[in-house]
């Protein structure tokens, strides 16, 4: 649906002190999305996301390498291949003296939507948006969050098979943000397939298919959600819970050879740790604990989260 | 899709045409309409032919109708893509499904929209100062298509401004259009060397005091004052043509090739912008070498008129046309100019052969090319038409061809290599430091009296070859050596900017795939 190859976006900025003046923003990146496919793109600020979301809706010409979107060359076909895009920037605005109704009748005609079925697709964005009783307001007057559920509206207006959106949940609040989740879980079962940046990773994780890990426009890990989550674990991770304080537990686990990373939690309650060995060893380091004095009152595996994931194979460092 | 039905003409007019302001504006127009008619009818002495108020109080609605429609509307234009760009909406506009030509055509007529609206508002005073004042009524309606043409002329040539013009520009890119409008106001200029009346639409206010189409015995220059030169006849290459035509034709051939830039660019990263190619570019300055040759007094050269003070010489019409294109050649070289960006891709698409010594000498190929070509096209003129008794070498002349012809190559790949250096704005400190060049060296020379001798003159051609214009059979003698150093030292300077150009190319050429992009372990999913 999506393919990316070799696209590469090399550009100038000012050189400072300690930094070169030319930057790859993205560099040889290779990717393909599957239809029907939620892919997120995560990366720290600069790392080349909002780039290639941009190369991919033929916005910015790539240095190198080409995007195709079902089949279609971006660069040589760019309205063609944008008939089948909806898109959403990450920082935008919209024409403050026009209505709602009228933002939306514009984009439909300019996406050259058949006539007689506008008013009804209208009628669908502004209700699956909650924009109703904004309808007939103009759009200086709404708030923040009413703008970006407006610039999504817009986006999905044309009914496009592949959905471009970087940072889409920015200004919602979190009930927004809910639905937002829920519609475009309902736009995927419908068949889109959605490529999406967004900065609450927790929210990708719940919703994404597939994700990407970029730095310095560089690809870290991609694929499948469950093999990102998995792929590279140190081990299992396990927090054992105490039901007061007056065991040494960090250090008592630091002695074990099967045990690595404590990390100490609350009043020296609780740790988190790797563990190396299989359910039967970690029954045997429970009793063992047991057995050494300490008040254990719950042991847990832990699973990494996408946000400790992308923390330890990211930098963080800012281009 | 008609242009009534242009999306972008339609967002325009709802944000704009609101019926609050279509009330004000309406209100504005009729109020000054009967204040201006009222003062006009009182202000009438007895002496006066009756309806001679009407006819003035049509010229003032004219001549308000004609400001609004190209100051008011050419700002409109100019903000209506850079404004966009500004807001951060220009990207939404990009992927829709509108073409180029639709926005562009959205954008020309909704931008000034308002200002369409009161000028629809003021024809009903129009009409009634037509009817008093006994206009005729087709030269009333050609004065309006004449008007209406020369004011989307104007627009048009706004919109390309606003496609290029950067973040904090915007003031500045107002004053300089309305500088160009206001200059373009006197109906003076083309008449000293063209054939031709006034070309800016102003003139529709002069235009309906005519009551007939026949064609004046005079050209434009024997006519005189601007006021009484309608109905004239323009020449063109000898044939007499009435003006309102010759008007509406360049009209709607500039805005054509003004159009065609913004078509072909509007939807495109603005990083890759290119306003023609390279032969749309010649092409374009074919055609109006192709106007200057048609519309030129030849005449004068052959057989001086009764009003012509000087008849022209040769040298003098060659300099003419030499300094006209060598202005409108820097803006072909300017079009022409490749930034960072667009080496980049080259280097990555065509590999070695985008930063071989033909690369390193870009544009100056196209700018020979086209240079000697007007210029050997314009020599031909001059000796077709000329006076037998005048003055005329073709070698001279073919020698201050080429001096010009080097002087924008030299000037052109400076520009080319600045352009690819990593400073901010790196075309206009170009600029900038040409003019503080061209500007150092003149007040230097003539505090050294170098233009008042022969071989002074051909020393400061070493820097600045403007003294070219100048030169004819008494500079070059005894200066000839002089003359070919100076030559010679344009090529020299142009291959210095060549090499440092080639220079710039290697350092943006991509690093030896040595050093492969981190692969993922699945780099595909789905």
């Amino acid at each position: 649906m999506i393919r990316l190859e070799d696209l590469t976006k090399e550009y100038d900025v000012l050189p400072t002190a300690g930094k070169p003046g030319q930057v790859l923003a993205t560099d040889r990146l290779n990717l393909e999305i599957g239809e029907r496919e939620i892919f997120g793109l995560v990366g720290p600020n600069g790392a080349g996301k909002t780039t290639t979301l941009k190369m991919v809706c033929g916005l910015l010409v790539p240095t190198a390498g080409r995007v195709t979107v079902n089949g279609i060359d971006v660069e040589r076909q760019p309205e063609e291949a944008q008939k089948h895009i909806g898109y959403l920037a990450d920082f935008f605005a919209l024409y403050d003296d026009l209505k709602v109704w009228e933002y939306l009748d514009y984009f439909a005609h300019a996406y050259k939507m058949e006539e007689a079925a506008i008013p009804a697709r209208i009628d669908f964005a502004i209700s699956k948006m909650g924009l109703e009783p904004k309808r007939d307001s103009f759009i200086a007057g709404l708030s923040r969050g009413m703008k970006q559920r407006l610039g999504i509206a817009r986006a999905v207006l044309h009914d496009p098979p592949v959905l471009v959106l970087d940072e889409p949940a920015s200004g919602l609040d979190p009930k927004a943000r809910h639905e937002l989740k829920e519609f475009l879980r309902e736009l995927n079962r419908a068949g889109k397939t959605i490529f999406i940046t967004s900065h609450v990773l927790a929210d990708l994780e719940e919703m994404c298919t597939s994700l990407a890990i970029l730095e310095k426009g560089r690809l870290v890990r991609v694929g499948k959600i469950e093999h990102v989550m998995r792929s590279d674990s140190p081990g299992r991770r396990v927090r054992v819970k105490l039901a007061m304080a007056s065991f040494p537990l960090a250090d008592w686990l630091g002695a074990r050879p099967d045990v690595s990373t404590v990390v100490p939690e609350g009043n020296f309650a609780s740790a988190i740790f790797a563990f190396a060995g299989g359910d039967a060893e970690l029954a045997e380091l429970v009793a063992n604990l047991v057995a050494a004095g300490a008040p254990v009152c719950g042991v847990e595996e832990v699973s990494e989260t996408l946000e400790q994931i992308f923390s330890r194979l990211s930098s963080g460092e800012i281009m | 899709m008609d242009i009534f039905s242009n999306p972008e003409l339609i967002r325009n007019t709802r944000a704009q045409m609101r019926w609050g302001r279509m009330i004000s504006v309406a209100a504005i127009c009729a109020v000054l309409s009967l204040v201006v008619g009222y003062a006009m009818a009182h202000s009438q002495s007895p002496g006066d032919p009756p309806g001679r108020w009407g006819m003035q109080f049509l010229q003032i609605v004219l001549g308000t109708q004609a400001v609004a429609l190209l100051l008011g509307g050419s700002i409109a234009c100019l903000n209506a893509v850079h404004r966009e760009k500004e807001m951060n909406t220009f990207d939404f506009q990009r992927v829709t499904r509108l073409t180029p030509w639709e926005l562009a055509l959205g954008k020309l007529f909704g931008a000034p929209v308002v200002v369409y609206f009161a000028v629809l508002c003021l024809m009903p005073a129009a009409l009634v100062g037509a009817v008093v004042g006994g206009a005729r009524p087709t030269m009333v309606g050609a004065a309006y298509v004449v008007l209406l043409l020369g004011s989307i002329t104007a627009h048009a040539f706004s919109l390309v401004i606003s496609m290029l013009h950067q973040r904090g520009t915007n003031t500045g890119a107002i004053l300089v259009l309305i500088i160009l409008l206001l200059s373009g106001a006197s109906a003076s200029g083309p008449r000293m060397v063209f054939d031709v009346g006034a070309l800016n639409p102003f003139i529709s206010v002069q235009m309906v005091e005519q009551d007939t189409w026949q064609l004046s015995p005079y050209t434009p220059e024997q006519a005189g004052l601007p006021e009484t030169h309608l109905g004239l006849a323009d020449v063109f290459f000898g044939q007499r043509l009435h003006h309102v035509p010759v008007l509406l034709f360049l009209y709607v051939s500039f805005s054509g090739w003004f159009l065609l830039a913004v078509t072909r660019n509007l939807k495109r990263d603005p990083s890759v912008y290119e306003l023609y190619t390279p032969n749309q570019s010649l092409g374009l300055l074919v055609y109006v070498n192709f106007l200057m040759l048609g519309f030129f007094k030849w005449g004068s050269t052959a057989e001086p008129m009764a009003r012509q003070p000087m008849p022209m010489q040769p040298y003098d019409v060659q300099a003419i046309f030499l300094g006209i294109n060598l202005s409108l050649f820097f803006l072909l070289g300017m079009v022409l100019l490749r930034n960072r960006d667009q080496i980049r891709r080259r280097l990555r698409e065509l590999g070695d052969s985008a930063s071989n010594w033909l690369a390193a000498s870009w544009p100056a190929p196209y700018l020979l090319a086209g240079i000697l070509l007007l210029g050997l096209a314009t020599m031909g003129m001059i000796s077709w038409k000329r006076s037998p008794k005048s003055e005329w070498d073709l070698a001279l002349a073919a020698f201050r061809l080429g001096l010009v012809a080097l002087w924008v190559v030299r000037d052109l790949l400076y520009l080319q290599w600045i352009n690819l250096t990593r400073i901010r704005r790196p075309l206009t400190m170009g600029f900038v430091y040409l003019i503080v060049f061209y500007s150092s060296t003149a007040i230097l020379f003539a505090t050294l009296d170098l233009y008042d001798k022969p071989r002074g003159q051909a020393f400061t051609a070493f820097f600045s070859p403007a003294a070219v214009f100048g030169l004819t059979g008494k500079e070059w003698t005894g200066a000839e050596v002089f003359w070919w150093l100076a030559m010679f030292c344009q090529v020299a300077v142009a291959a210095a900017f060549a090499w440092m150009h080639r220079q710039k190319q290697l350092e943006l050429a991509p690093a030896p795939a040595a050093a492969p992009a981190a692969e993922s372990p699945l780099p595909t999913v789905g």
